[in-house]
């Protein structure tokens, strides 16, 4: 049972990110990275959930879809070039509108009245928020060392890894692997870059214009359907996860605090400082009763 | 035509009617006397248990031909219990019984083969979850007779047994927790005339 778990949710997952960086190394375009970042994604989904069923009936099969949406809002940010930033940012906030209408429509048409609606819907809106700021300051990261660039990935990661330890405290097992998937896929990208870095070749990092989009998406989206449907969630832990994008958009553009660290050094300890709020999420789901 | 002419062909229509009625006998689902109870291998250490507290049905049953009754029940998926709360709780969740979704499961009869004289295989369609497949069940007629404290309303009791494969239904955790893989189903059905 492990595993399968650690296989299917783990190890294909990261060598599926792994590829992913491994294609910006043979200097694939910036779209074919995206694809490749999209299909990781859904091979995670697979791996864990199946194939979806079409029309969608669950909101966990409905999940496989906004993935697809995600790699269409990381494509549109691309096309749309210079105006990146503004595309991400507005694109990211009809998608996590989206997925709310989508995810939470159920919930929204049976509750009975309006306060267990409140967590969720505040969630959503923090979330979207915070990514949106997280996704403007990545452009920042052109001025930046290269190696400061791995703190996109490194913030995507930590919301990943805080969101997998809230969803399971919370009660819901899926979900909690899936972002265990999402950090895998993340993972691997990750590790590419870091070691493009290592070798001194910068130039061969994944571009975070390219990958983080989808994998902030997809997380959001993830995040989104646990917030409406984990059945003990600890909504102060879940509160907590969004300023993980907050703190990596406020290290974007702040790489000449680490120049004093050896290169190998510098993403750990930018990674570590984004994953501060993820840290204290996940102490708060595990030792604090929902 | 005439004036008695009409009568008794309204009176034939009528009698005819009645008779057509009286060969199908429905019933209702007793809630406070029926038990929906379920047994699944718990990672091979014993056979966890559990129930589903808010039932509901009907039952139809033509005595002169058996192979044409029917049966429809409805189960709420949010009372399942466990004795654990915590449990319960995680099983109204999207990995499980997706409760908010899918607030009920239910099983729709499409057809009942006599096995014996109070014996019947009953086969239908059990949506759980959103996904429909067939389920048999083996159903006893342990008898029917009046309330002992009101000889106008007859109950009849029903007990059935089946076996369901929760991974066939999209339950793919069930199996993930060492559970299963079959889930084993056990109704006591208690079903008022009507």
């Amino acid at each position: 049972m492990l595993s399968g778990l650690l296989i299917n949710g783990v190890l294909l997952p990261t060598l599926a990110g792994l590829a992913t960086g491994i294609a910006a190394w043979l200097r694939a375009p910036k779209i074919a990275i995206l694809l490749l970042a999209t299909a990781s994604i859904l091979l995670a989904y697979l791996l864990l959930e199946g194939l979806p069923a079409l029309p969608p009936a669950a909101v966990k099969q409905k999940l496989a879809y906004v993935f697809m949406l995600s790699g269409l809002v990381g494509l549109g940010a691309l096309l749309a070039a210079r105006r990146w930033d503004t595309a991400a940012t507005g694109l990211i906030v009809l998608f996590a509108g989206f997925c709310v209408y989508w995810f939470g429509g159920t919930v929204f048409a049976r509750a009975k009245d309006w306060l267990p609606l409140l967590a969720p819907t505040a969630y959503a809106v923090l979330v979207t928020a915070c990514a949106a700021l997280f996704l403007r300051s990545i452009t920042r990261l052109e001025a930046e060392p290269v190696s400061h660039r791995l703190i996109a990935p490194a913030t995507v990661l930590a919301f990943c890894i805080g969101s997998a330890i809230v969803a399971l405290a919370g009660g819901f097992i899926g979900m909690g692997q899936m972002f265990g998937a999402l950090s895998a896929v993340t993972g691997g990208i990750l590790l590419a870059g870091y070691i493009a870095v290592l070798r001194g070749r910068g130039d061969l990092v994944p571009s975070p214009s390219a990958v983080v989009p989808v994998l902030v998406c997809a997380a959001v989206g993830t995040g989104i359907v646990v917030s409406f449907y984990a059945t003990s969630l600890n909504i102060a832990a879940q509160m907590l996860l969004p300023f993980v994008f907050l703190a990596g958009a406020m290290l974007s553009g702040r790489g000449g605090l680490f120049e004093r660290l050896p290169i190998a050094a510098r993403p750990v300890a930018t990674g570590a400082l984004a994953a501060v709020p993820a840290l204290l999420a996940a102490l708060l789901a595990v030792v604090v009763p929902a | 035509m005439t004036t008695n002419q009409l009568a008794a062909a309204i009176s034939i229509a009528a009698l005819l009617a009645a008779g057509s009625v009286q060969a199908a006998d429905s019933y209702a689902f007793d809630p406070q006397h029926t038990w929906v109870g379920f047994s699944i291998n718990h990672a091979g250490w014993a056979k966890a248990h559990g129930k589903f507290a808010a039932v509901s049905g009907q039952i139809v049953i033509d005595r002169d031909d058996l192979s044409k009754s029917s049966v429809n029940v409805e189960i709420d998926t949010a009372s399942i219990d466990t004795n654990f709360a915590d449990r319960d709780r995680d099983l109204q969740g999207p990995d499980f019984f997706n409760a908010v979704e899918f607030p009920t499961m239910t099983f729709v009869s499409t057809a009942v083969e006599p096995t014996g004289d109070t014996t019947a295989k009953v086969t239908g369609d059990l949506t759980l979850i959103g996904v429909t497949k067939p389920v048999t069940l083996e159903v006893t007629f342990n008898g029917e007779k009046p309330l002992p404290w009101d000889a106008n309303v007859f109950k009849s009791g029903f007990s059935a047994t089946g076996t369901v494969l929760p991974a066939d239904f999209g339950m793919a955790k069930v199996a993930a927790f060492g559970l299963g893989p079959d889930v084993v189903l056990n109704l006591e059905v208690e079903a008022i005339k009507q």
